[in-house]
């Protein structure tokens, strides 16, 4: 080996660890809704990657009516998707949540196959909708930073976009974490995850905490989905993959864990670059799904969950 | 002295689990300081009232009430358990049921949670503290890695954030150690003039110790209620194994499975 492979290897090495945990940020801020309404409320929303393309199709119709700078949509529309959130868990889904099921004295089989079913109806609803609003043609949040990189050496270079959206889900998920130790009603959330009847007994209405938790669920899908859109293009169908996705990530980092999102995220991005990297680009979706299998099978509760 | 304040009514209170009956015609009476003794062998229904009084035998379809309860004069039995306790009625459940994953003052701040306790939360804090001083030295650490006597007073502590005027605890000596439950209600001892409570003590000597009232229930009904002084341990033992005279319950346990 001469010198200058030697060089060239670790510069494959430097950007592959690099890209890796830029990506890891941005499948992180994909997984965060997730992992949150999973760890909340032990629901597995189906409808959760159709909701990041939603909140990307919104922005882009926002920013439709107001053409400005793009990240002035952030603006309207994580309240908005919260306040969707909210409503859609009040509404519909804590009459299905396993809690109420239980409740209503239904099998356990029906709590667990009920919000599975609901949700994935949801999901079918959202993205017909979207095809019938917006038909089958490719979104795009328009922007000037697709394409922008600072070069970090004459070699290495490092996507401008990618890096501020890790330190987007750095600074997010962190402030979540914040919310959820410190507040009120972040306490509330914890108590009702670990026994609601107990938290009733607190004062706490499980129906208005839930709805919150799902109502920060889907401010982080904003987020996510915003993101999806300046980075690339998006269809009506295109949900299901990025449930895959989060999917992954949460089981890497622990169920319902957000700090392990955050370092699922990067791990997961990670391998799939350096897949990407060594053994070609068909590698990397097959070394991300293998992480995934190794994991459930040597430490499911994941990474890094204590 | 005026005439006792009336704290708790129940009359006639029946509660069923789907097709089961847990608990026949309650009625019972409390002025406000009565300290009563629920005391009845496993099965016997006293957790169940204890639920009842506090709403979570109201939620939900499987579970159903019939029958009247009053609060201070004021009808709970329609009342959901985050309207109750906001009304002053707290339970510290079996099992403690803690928190698990937070720390000791984080599990005694859910108890401050409404926006009316939040303002005094801090000065509760601060008496929670006092009442057992164990709790002051280990406010940061994890409710799990304490031992059982230390989560039994956060369970209390964490009743007591929410300002009861009546106050259930549900078995608070199940499983501790002796020394552990002498030096639990040495503490407790303190809060017997500022509130109305309801004990469930397996504990028969230390349940009529800690009383001024003691109801005796057997399968679901209370057969036996008086002031301890006027009870012998007799009276209270036969009611206990239902081999008394007194209103001997006619059990209606439905047959399963039988036509």
């Amino acid at each position: 080996m001469t010198t200058e492979d030697f060089y060239w290897a670790l510069i494959d090495l430097a950007n592959g660890l690099m890209t890796g945990a830029t990506l890891g940020g941005y499948y992180a801020l994909i997984s965060v809704g997730l992992a949150l309404t999973f760890g909340v409320m032990k629901l597995v929303n189906l409808s959760h990657g159709d909701w990041l393309i939603v909140a990307a199709y919104l922005a882009v119709v926002i920013l439709g009516l107001y053409p400005v700078s793009p990240f002035w949509v952030l603006l309207p529309l994580v309240p908005m998707m919260f306040v969707i959130g909210y409503v859609l868990q009040r509404g519909l889904l804590n009459r299905v949540s396993t809690f109420a099921v239980e409740r209503r004295g239904l099998s356990p089989i029906m709590a667990m196959m009920l919000p599975l079913l609901i949700t994935f109806g949801i999901s079918t609803v959202l993205s017909q909708a979207l095809q019938l609003v917006f038909s089958t043609n490719a979104q795009t949040i328009r922007n000037d930073y697709s394409f922008s990189a600072i070069a970090l050496s004459q070699d290495l270079s490092i996507s401008t976009l990618r890096l501020g959206f890790l330190v987007l889900a750095a600074v997010l998920i962190g402030a979540l974490a914040l919310f959820i130790q410190r507040t009120h009603i972040g306490r509330a959330i914890r108590a009702t995850s670990d026994d609601a009847e107990i938290a009733a007994l607190m004062g706490m209405r499980t129906a208005h905490v839930y709805g919150v938790a799902s109502g920060l669920s889907l401010m982080f899908a904003a987020f996510a989905g915003f993101m999806i859109g300046m980075s690339r293009s998006f269809q009506p169908f295109d949900g299901p993959p990025y449930l895959l996705t989060a999917f992954g990530v949460v089981v890497i980092g622990g169920l319902g864990s957000l700090g392990g999102c955050f370092l699922g995220g990067i791990v997961l991005g990670i391998t799939q670059v350096l897949a990407g990297t060594y053994f070609g680009p068909a590698a990397q979706q097959l070394a991300g799904y293998l992480l995934i299998l190794l994991v459930l099978a040597a430490r499911p509760q994941g990474l890094f969950k204590r | 002295m005026g005439k006792p304040l009336s704290i708790l009514s129940l009359q006639g209170i029946c509660a069923y689990y789907g097709e089961l009956q847990a608990l026949f015609d309650i009625d019972l009476d409390l002025t406000q300081g009565d300290i009563l003794a629920l005391i009845g062998a496993n099965g016997a229904g006293k957790s169940t009232l204890l639920r009842t009084l506090t709403g979570l035998t109201t939620v939900g379809g499987k579970t159903r009430l019939t029958g009247r309860m009053a609060f201070e004069g004021q009808p709970i039995e329609s009342l959901p358990p985050e309207r109750i306790v906001e009304m002053g009625i707290a339970l510290v459940p079996e099992g403690r049921r803690l928190f698990s994953r937070m720390s000791v003052e984080d599990n005694l701040l859910c108890g401050a949670y409404l926006p009316i306790w939040r303002q005094g939360a801090r000065r509760k804090l601060d008496e929670i503290y006092a009442l057992f001083p164990r709790l002051a030295e280990r406010r940061r650490q994890i409710v799990t890695q304490m031992s059982g006597g230390e989560q039994q007073m956060v369970a209390i502590g964490r009743a007591l954030m929410t300002s009861p005027r009546l106050l259930l605890l549900d078995e608070v000596s199940l499983g501790l150690s002796p020394a552990a439950v002498e030096e639990l209600y040495g503490n407790l001892q303190r809060l017997r003039n500022e509130l109305t409570i309801i004990v469930v003590e397996q504990d028969l000597q230390r349940a009529m110790g800690f009383a001024g009232r003691a109801a005796v229930m057997l399968e679901g009904r209370v057969v036996l209620a008086n002031d301890i002084s006027k009870l012998s341990r007799e009276e209270i033992t036969t009611a206990y194994f239902g081999g008394s005279g007194h209103a001997s319950p006619q059990t209606k346990m439905p047959v399963q499975g039988v036509h």
